[in-house]
């Protein structure tokens, strides 16, 4: 038998105390004294629309509450501004041109794919993965067998689960593209499958439209675009199951929960459905990008409603699940991560994500870290990156954190306030994963500045185009500095140029030869 | 049994044929982030599917059939079949085709039985047409007996596939 030591005596006192206190407390000691780590991450979670920072709607009492006992980031931005490149920067620690996921549904380089909190946590903990949305679940998949426990994505939604992804073992992420792209796609497009393909077309859509009514929700229920549609109250009830299941475990876990909400269609709850209208609120316009069709003004301010809506409702179900971990000690001895993969936007003509859009709405996204038992606030105004995370994970579990990683760890949970490192965010959806990249819409923020570079596209000149943006005066990146002769503009560019010459210098001989 | 084969024929390749066709316009994607050999490894777990598929068809000819009183099918089997799955497969196709958008998902439910209950109409009188006319059925008869032709590429093919998935999947 394991002799008890003074501290695990101790512990397990308060923790039948506390368990007579509370009925519904979860009595568990684990093996070790390392912490929980649960990552909640909202798809698609704009910082700039949320009220805990600035935004002038109160979109997020509850996350502001949970703020008040938390360690606060508040310039913290994306490696990407879509799911793909923006999850694989957070999973890896490294910038996009070194993990290389940065098309639509592609895969972080097989070399450096061991690069993840599942396998550097290791057998140590328990590891959970749960993602509504398609790209985390194929992103994770790459290292399948590391997972201890993989929820489909169908988990807590109206829809059965995918009866074919659990068969494939290993070769889950190809089975993925096979399966969930290809022959029976999950978003749009045609399916390659004409037989099997049109009846699960059949079955799927029957499905979407069969529930899509709900008195809870007027607008209809949400759904993870054309594939399951689900209730957010189920879906935090699943969280909540999964983490008591969890805290039975005899190790400590990590676990990821990729939640869709408030991600595209916005679909709030009753109580959230009337909310901010007519309340008078007009952000400033701004000059439509060359690279969108355009939106008119008044559209995306309704679209913004319903967003700003749906992010309410979010931050409800959040409040709810903080009040039962809380209920059930769970935070006693867990990091709460709480984030997102990238933002959302609804000015200069477009509303949405992805695209050519480098702006702040798009990048920038919440991060706030509570330690177990934090009972204060810890504001970090420094610029931070979600590549961060991987090595501040690590650094919590004390596990070495390997040099490929890009990231550092945060401020606040042990690492250094460094205004002057560059942080860079792309989108080359476009850009052969083999190949330099040579297609992008770059960004790189470097205190006060930020950069944005969009180069080989036509539409921007062959020399590519810049904007350059003091953030701290022009938090609205309205004046374009690149308009007036700056000497700070050809430094921050050479700087940026050498960064990619850096990136691309692996690739060169690729390209050279073709691929 | 030889009707049945060149049913079958006739069945994989519509099926092997659009998934082909569909491929194209996905190769330009996957090429930014997937090796020749993991596209091969869609292409696999695809050829499976499209066995699985020319199977279903076939039995639902073979079905269709064994239920059907009159003599016309039975008699002339591979030419109505072979009507039959073209009909079906075309309506699928096209179907899938006009309500691709995602607006139209709603569009794309409500009008199945409409859709569906004209095809097997059509089906079933193109089905008669085709056993009735001599040099109709005569020809049908050949295209489906030339498409066996096809069979030597489908099938080794798909072996070669399910080898595949299988030493990926176990292995």
């Amino acid at each position: 038998m394991t002799k008890l030591s003074r501290r695990d005596f101790l512990k397990l006192t308060s923790i039948v105390a506390a368990g007579a206190l509370a009925p519904e407390s979860v009595y568990s000691l684990k093996a070790d004294n390392s912490p929980n780590i649960i990552i909640i991450l909202f798809d698609a979670m704009s910082a700039r629309n949320m009220s805990l920072y600035g935004y002038s709607r109160e979109t997020t009492h509850n996350l502001s509450k949970f703020a008040d006992r938390s360690t606060v980031y508040f310039k913290h931005y994306s490696g990407g501004n879509y799911t793909t490149p923006g999850t694989a920067s957070m999973l890896t620690g490294m910038f996009q041109w070194k993990h290389r996921a940065f098309n639509p549904g592609g895969l972080v380089k097989p070399e450096l794919a061991i690069i993840n909190p599942f396998t550097l946590l290791g057998e140590d903990y328990y590891r959970l993965m749960f993602s509504q949305n398609l790209w985390p679940d194929r992103l994770v998949s790459q290292y399948y067998a590391d997972v201890d426990r993989f929820l489909p994505m169908t988990s807590y939604s109206f829809r059965p689960d995918n009866l074919v992804m659990d068969k494939v073992g290993k070769d889950r992420y190809l089975a993925s593209i096979s399966f969930e792209e290809f022959l029976f796609p999950f978003q749009s497009g045609l399916p390659a499958s004409s037989v099997l393909g049109y009846l699960y077309k059949v079955f799927n859509l029957h499905g979407i439209v069969s529930h899509k009514k709900h008195s809870g929700y007027p607008r209809g229920v949400p759904e993870v675009e054309n594939f399951a549609n689900y209730l957010n109250e189920e879906i935090y009830k699943g969280v909540l199951a999964e983490t008591m299941e969890l805290e039975q475990q005899s190790k400590p876990y990590f676990s990821y929960f990729h939640l869709f909400s408030p991600h595209e269609p916005y679909k709030p709850g009753r109580a959230f459905w009337k909310m901010f209208e007519n309340d008078g609120f007009e952000p400033p316009p701004k000059p439509v990008h060359p690279s969108v069709s355009g939106y008119s003004y008044d559209n995306l301010l309704s679209k913004r409603l319903r967003y700003d809506q749906q992010v309410a409702h979010v931050d409800a179900e959040f409040g709810k699940l903080i009040e039962r971990l809380e209920s059930t000690n769970v935070l006693d001895n867990s990091y709460i991560i709480v984030t997102s993969d990238h933002g959302e936007m609804f000015e200069r003509g477009f509303f949405g994500h992805s695209g050519l859009l480098m702006y702040e709405p798009n990048i920038r996204i919440p991060l706030l870290i509570r330690a177990p038992g934090q009972e204060t606030r810890k504001d970090i105004q420094v610029s931070t990156s979600n590549i961060d995370l991987l090595p501040t994970i690590l650094s919590i579990a004390e596990k070495n954190i390997p040099a490929e990683i890009d990231g550092q760890v945060l401020p606040g949970l042990g690492g250094n306030e460094d205004s002057r490192r560059p942080l860079f965010s792309m989108n080359a959806l476009k850009n052969s994963r083999f190949l330099p990249i040579t297609r992008a819409a770059i960004s790189m923020h470097q205190e006060p500045y930020k950069l944005i570079a969009y180069l080989g596209f036509p539409e921007f000149g062959l020399d590519g185009a810049y904007e350059l943006y003091d953030l701290e005066n022009d938090p609205e990146e309205m004046v374009n500095l690149t308009d007036y002769d700056s000497i700070d503009f050809s430094k921050i560019k050479e700087e940026f140029l050498d960064h990619l010459a850096d990136a691309n210098r692996p690739y060169l001989r690729n390209s050279q030869t073709g691929g | 049994m030889q009707s049945a084969i060149s049913v079958f024929a006739t069945a994989a390749f519509l099926v092997y044929g659009w998934t082909i066709y569909a491929s194209f316009w996905k190769i330009p994607s996957w090429l930014f982030y997937l090796k020749i050999g993991e596209i091969y490894s869609v292409y696999a777990y695809s050829f499976i599917v499209n066995f699985l598929e020319s199977g279903l068809l076939l039995s639902g000819v073979i079905l269709a059939n064994a239920f059907l009183s009159g003599n016309l099918w039975k008699k002339n089997f591979s030419s109505a079949a072979v009507a039959v799955i073209f009909i079906l497969v075309g309506s699928a196709v096209t179907h899938l085709r006009l309500y691709e958008e995602p607006d139209l998902r709603e569009d794309f439910i409500s009008t199945q039985l409409l859709w569906w209950g004209s095809t097997f109409i059509v089906a079933l009188l193109v089905s008669v047409v085709c056993a009735r006319v001599a040099i109709l059925n005569k020809w049908i008869t050949n295209l489906a007996d030339n498409m066996v032709v096809f069979l030597y590429i489908y099938i080794p093919l798909t072996i070669v596939s399910l080898i595949i998935v299988i030493s990926r999947i176990f292995f």
